[in-house]
């Protein structure tokens, strides 16, 4: 493999055409920018504040590295910019690293870092920033008396960051500008994962606040500053006027246009829908399906819809367990006896897709041949059912053995969780499968999941850059983590390690088509939707945009007119 | 106490009025109580809304048009129409089927709570009224310590302790109201305690649980009846409030509370999910309450040879 | 009154010192554990869970971690949260004051929807004025607060746009959600006022003075009043805890910060210490108010002394 230099496969003119006509937008207009309608710097008004409301609550940290919430990033992201931006599938831009070379091997990534960049504390940033916020992840762990670290009064629990990174081993610093990362292996996803949840911190600011300190008002170089944390309730950023290192792919490079930003955490979908429409909020997540006419129909509202890449709303089927969920005819019409058009239309007002891959479509690496393996098709689940001898009892719940067919589902005091739940729950009922629906308490679901592990269904969603994020499900050696559906198959597990290491696309392609089927045919997974993002914001907003994964809202050069 | 509380609260300053438990039991005071129930218009009215409440509710397998569990997914989310008078909900499951059968869960939500808070909160009031001094300086100050605690906070605790599930809800509801009732009955027994006719029985050689259980017992049940209806109606509402938060039912189950919280999300959309849960909700407790009001006059002496 | 005050708060050492032995308790027996909440999804082995619950205290024997839990709050120190990592008395600081203002909104519009229902029934005995009031204040207690709450942000903040539906910036966003607090109070305030001032106009006195014209009916009302006031203030006094407990609710409605919003995720997570601090302040709260309640009596009935 070649050296190759990433950076500026879009071109600045294209970002800067009229969305109409031009036909390089169509990919970018599907990957996130459709509500992106950049205008010359000079006709922005400056000034002014956007209220977001946000849809889901942080937990508890602003530490990006910390964190495990794409919420929390979607804050920090303006606070502690990312070495590079990923716009779409396969596009990468500068964001502090200026350009960048991997090795041959694609064990190394070389990163050339912007000069007269400053940390909202007046530090300058440098190669030792970005060496010392990887190193903080692979720390992993909690500040305590014995922890062997080198400062151990800065070692955090680091969240997704730690996942992103890989196989990282350690970082080399060449000059001050200049950093190479070395991985245990190639690991193709590398650039994808270094987002938002890698954002440079300020290694002075970590040192003399300490991490609590830290991940209540974080330091980073991001357009935006740390303004005010109310617990539960908000966060406000205020704007970086010294700000004037930015992408070249936004708008606007330099300091931002608005004034202030709060996000407001509103976690009530129709609250949170009905706040856009009165001005009270100028931009929220995830509006409320059923409410998307209305706000069509209102000329001081813009609907931005997203296709997301990653794993869709899926469940995991356990294979591992004893008991009815250790036949594969069961798990088998238990996909059968879903009818996904309906799923769709009952939980989220038919918005999201019904899938049939753990990778939702617009994911390199989306087998499109997984469409034609299940149907919804009762007649075929009960005819499974019945080969497999389990008899339909007088109760409507077959059993076999003596043993019943019924299993358990714990599951979390949220939506879509328990409505999703209720719905399969009802499915099931209909061929002779009884299953237990158990909300709990988030961390009593946690020592279910993780401890009793008494489970037999249990949905997972996993917005993600890359098709890896199989592996982060399907891999055993998540197994205790998010491969909840506890698969141990080395076949698998030799597809995904190859799929990481593999740098042509084809090549990674046919690697996960083979996941992709497997799974699937052993029922270790059914996917129900592949999610579409519907967010809004008022018509008077301007020059946000998106990230691929349409997780992670940019500001910089977003204004209200 | 909490916001679904105020059911048992105001009441106190009226019933616990010593004049009210002060007089010896009447022998014809239920039929007392039920001919001035009877001439209460609102008593009156709140009592038959109550009977065709139950009623409905016994024969809801009978009067039910469909399964209220079985999901149609042809029929989700549709209005109020002759084929569904109370919609269908986001499950296609007819809405008027659930709330007849969420009576079911419901109305014992409330009932199981009462008995479980009345039981234990007569015995600790007794106690504390009839023994006095060190019995009753530690339930009083137990009572303080749960009175002090914000009760839905206690109730949470205690359904995450017992795990989900209506029957443990009813449990926990119950628990939080204890203090209400030990404080109305110790009240009401200290006025007791001490008059002639208990001190009488006292000196012909009756035993304390004894004299408690024969003699002070009826004479504190008027403001306890009062305070049982009233309780039902707040255990109700705290059970609905609970489902909000998301402790306590488990699907399909179709209890009105767990109904009504379900629904808010798509209360612009499609109002009658919520609304008819809702409307059950607020008919039976305004019914009780009435009934409660009722009694309380029903029950109050000094009214009573008006 | 120096004495009596000083009377009443030692006797509420013992009651806060119980309740915080009985969260304590509670605590330790709800199922969930700390370490795991707080792991999240990090795969963590669980030699680091092992030193989450060592850094924590969670090791340890559990009257050991009350004692020195204690020692702490006697020191004026309520610990760090396990999330935030933060003082909680810096949490707490942080959201007493709008929970505060709310609950102290919930008191006004209870107190003052509640007398104004009240005496209206009450003066119009009888009449449909009367009914109305009656159903009015049974309606406050028939629907649970958060659809009360939902129902008011459809209308008023949506339909008509008049309220905002979210924030805590000033009085505006203090206006429903306040309402939403007080309502089912002042249901409860209408019905004692009016039975209260009932039985005080049928007094003969009253009825003395009722012969004498309507200056000396004035005198009657602003007496059956003042006599209404007594339970009112006492079912207010009760009712605070109430106020709070419909404040945990009414927060999540209109997202206003407050100690109901931390208070949810701190039970979500087992966070304990904050629950734990929480609790105390909340506990505190009622002891306060209540003797404030009992001193204002004297106020309000001048016969009223305290020694």
């Amino acid at each position: 493999m070649n050296a190759r230099d990433t950076t500026h496969r879009i071109s600045r003119r294209t970002l800067l055409g009229s969305a109409a006509g031009a036909a390089g937008l169509a990919a970018a207009a599907a990957y996130g920018f459709a509500g992106t309608e950049i205008r010359p710097a000079a006709a922005q008004q400056a000034g002014g504040r956007l209220v977001y409301g946000l849809g889901f609550d942080l937990d508890g940290t602003l530490d990006p590295q910390v964190t495990n919430f794409d919420s929390t990033i979607r804050v920090t992201m303006n606070i502690c910019e990312p070495l590079v931006w990923m716009p779409t599938a396969d596009q990468f831009v500068p964001g502090l690293a200026e350009r960048w070379e991997v090795s041959e091997d694609g064990a190394a990534y070389t990163f050339y870092l912007k000069q007269g960049v400053t940390f909202h504390d007046g530090t300058p940033f440098n190669a030792e920033a970005v060496q010392f916020t990887f190193d903080r992840v692979i720390a992993n762990r909690l500040q305590t008396a014995g922890t062997p670290a080198a400062e151990p009064e800065i070692v955090i629990l680091s969240g997704q960051a730690r996942d992103h990174l890989g196989p990282y081993t350690h970082s080399e610093i060449i000059d001050d500008y200049t950093i190479k990362v070395h991985l245990e292996s190639a690991f193709t996803p590398f650039l994808s994962g270094i987002n938002g949840y890698l954002g440079i911190v300020s290694p002075t600011a970590v040192r003399t606040m300490g991490i609590e300190a830290f991940a209540r008002a974080p330091v980073g170089t991001g357009p935006f500053k740390f303004g005010e944390w109310v617990e539960n309730d908000h966060v406000t950023l205020v704007k970086n006027p010294d700000y004037n290192w930015g992408s070249s792919f936004f708008a606007n490079t330099g300091a931002p246009y608005l004034d202030e930003v709060e996000y407001r955490i509103v976690t009530d979908v129709s609250v949170r829908t009905g706040t856009v429409t009165t001005g009270e909020m100028q931009y929220i997540d995830a509006i409320d399906p059923l409410q998307l006419p209305d706000l069509e129909a209102n000329p001081d509202v813009e609907v931005l819809r997203y296709d997301q890449p990653g794993s869709g709303r899926i469940i995991l089927l356990r294979t591992d367990r004893e008991g009815p969920i250790s036949d594969v005819n069961v798990r088998l019409a238990m996909h059968y006896a879903i009818d996904k058009t309906a799923f769709n239309t009952a939980i989220y007002g038919g918005l999201n897709i019904p899938a049939a891959s753990p990778l939702m479509k617009p994911t390199v690496g989306y087998d499109p041949t997984t469409e034609t393996m299940f149907s919804y098709d009762t007649a075929k689940a009960n005819q499974l059912l019945d080969e497999a001898g389990w008899v339909m009892g007088d109760d409507g719940v077959r059993a076999k053995d003596g043993v019943r067919l019924s299993l358990y589902w714990p599951t979390q005091q949220r939506e879509p969780d328990v409505s999703s739940a209720t719905f399969l729950q009802g499915a099931w009922a209909e061929i002779g499968i009884e299953v237990n629906v158990d909300v709990l308490e988030a961390a009593v679901l946690r020592t279910v999941i993780r401890e009793d592990i008494n489970y037999d269904i249990t949905p997972l969603w996993f917005s993600y850059a890359d098709p890896d994020v199989l592996r982060t499900i399907f891999w055993s050696g998540n197994i205790g983590n998010f491969n909840r559906a506890r698969l141990n198959d080395p076949e698998v597990d030799e597809w995904l390690i190859a799929g990481y290491k593999a740098a042509e696309p084809a090549e990674r392609a046919a690697l996960y088509a083979q996941v992709q089927q497997k799974v699937l045919n052993i029922g270790a997974t059914i996917p129900l939707v592949d999610t579409v993002v519907y967010n809004a914001k008022q018509a008077n907003v301007q020059g946000d945009a998106i990230d691929y994964a349409a997780s992670y809202v940019w500001l910089n050069s977003a204004s209200i007119e | 106490m909490d916001n679904a509380q105020p059911a048992l609260a105001p009441t106190l300053a009226a019933i616990s009025d010593p004049m009210m438990a002060g007089q010896p039991k009447s022998r014809g005071l239920l039929s007392d109580t039920l001919r001035r129930v009877a001439r209460n218009p609102g008593a009156l009215i709140g009592l038959i809304v109550l009977l065709a409440i139950v009623l409905l509710t016994l024969l809801a397998p009978v009067v039910a048009p469909y399964d209220p569990t079985r999901q149609d997914t042809q029929a989700i989310r549709l209005g109020p129409s002759l084929n569904h008078l109370f919609g269908t909900d986001t499950f296609g499951r007819d809405v008027l089927s659930r709330v007849l059968y969420g009576g079911r869960y419901s109305l014992p939500v409330g009932l199981v709570a009462v008995a479980v808070a009345s039981l234990f909160g007569v015995l600790a009031g007794l106690a504390a009224g009839y023994y006095g001094r060190w019995v009753d300086t530690i339930i009083m100050r137990f009572v303080d310590i749960l009175l002090a605690l914000p009760g839905i906070l206690m109730v949470m605790a205690i359904v995450a302790i017992l795990g989900g599930g209506i029957f443990n809800l009813m449990i926990a509801v119950g628990l939080a109201a204890i203090p209400d009732y030990t404080r109305v009955v110790r009240g009401a027994v200290l006025s007791v305690r001490e008059s002639e006719y208990v001190t009488a029985t006292r000196v012909l050689g009756a035993t304390g649980p004894r004299i408690m259980l024969r003699h002070i017992l009826p004479n504190v049940l008027p403001p306890v009846i009062v305070l049982m209806t009233l309780g039902i109606a707040g255990a109700i509402l705290l059970g609905s409030t609970l489902s909000f938060l998301g402790l306590g039912i488990q699907p399909p189950t179709p209890e009105w509370g767990n109904m009504l919280a379900d629904g808010r999300t798509i209360l612009r959309t499609a109002w009658w999910v919520s609304f008819f849960p809702g409307l059950a909700i607020a008919v039976t407790v305004l019914a009780i309450n009435l009934l409660g009001d009722g009694l309380r006059d029903a029950l109050d002496p000094r009214l009573r040879n008006r | 009154m120096g004495p009596y005050i000083a009377r009443r708060l030692l006797q509420a050492i013992p009651v806060l010192f119980g309740l915080s032995v009985f969260t304590f308790l509670i605590l330790h027996l709800v199922p969930g554990d700390p370490a795991l909440a707080l792991a999240g999804d990090r795969p963590l082995s669980d030699a680091q869970l092992q030193e989450i619950r060592v850094a924590y205290g969670l090791d340890r024997p559990l009257f050991e971690q009350y004692t020195s839990y204690m020692a702490g709050v006697l020191q004026g120190d309520l610990g760090e949260g396990f999330h935030s990592r933060r003082p909680v008395a810096d949490s707490i600081r942080e959201a007493i004051g709008p929970t505060l203002q709310l609950a102290l909104a919930g008191v006004i519009v209870a107190v003052v929807l509640g007398l104004l229902l009240g005496v209206m029934a009450a003066l119009f005995h009888n009449t449909w004025l009367d009914s109305l009031a009656m159903v009015i204040a049974l309606l406050g207690v028939s629907v649970p607060v958060f659809y009360l709450g939902l129902l008011l942000i459809f209308f008023l903040s949506f339909q008509i746009q008049i309220f905002p539906a979210t924030g805590s910036e000033g009085i505006r966003n203090l206006i429903l959600p306040g309402f939403v607090v007080g309502f089912s109070s002042a249901a409860y305030i209408a019905r004692l006022v009016r039975s209260s001032m009932l039985e005080t106009l049928r007094q003969d006195y009253v009825n003395t003075a009722r012969a004498k014209g309507l200056s000396e009916r004035l005198v009657v009302v602003r007496h059956a009043l003042r006599n209404a006031l007594i339970p009112t203030i006492t079912f207010m006094g009760l009712q605070f805890a109430g106020l709070l407990g419909g404040a945990i609710v009414t927060e999540q409605i209109f997202s206003r910060p407050g100690l109901g919003r931390i208070a949810i995720s701190a039970i979500n997570n087992r966070d304990f210490p904050v629950i734990q601090g929480i609790v105390l302040v909340a506990g505190l709260t009622y002891v306060i108010v209540n003797l404030l309640v009992d001193l204002s009596y004297a106020l309000v009935d001048p016969r009223i002394r305290y020694g």
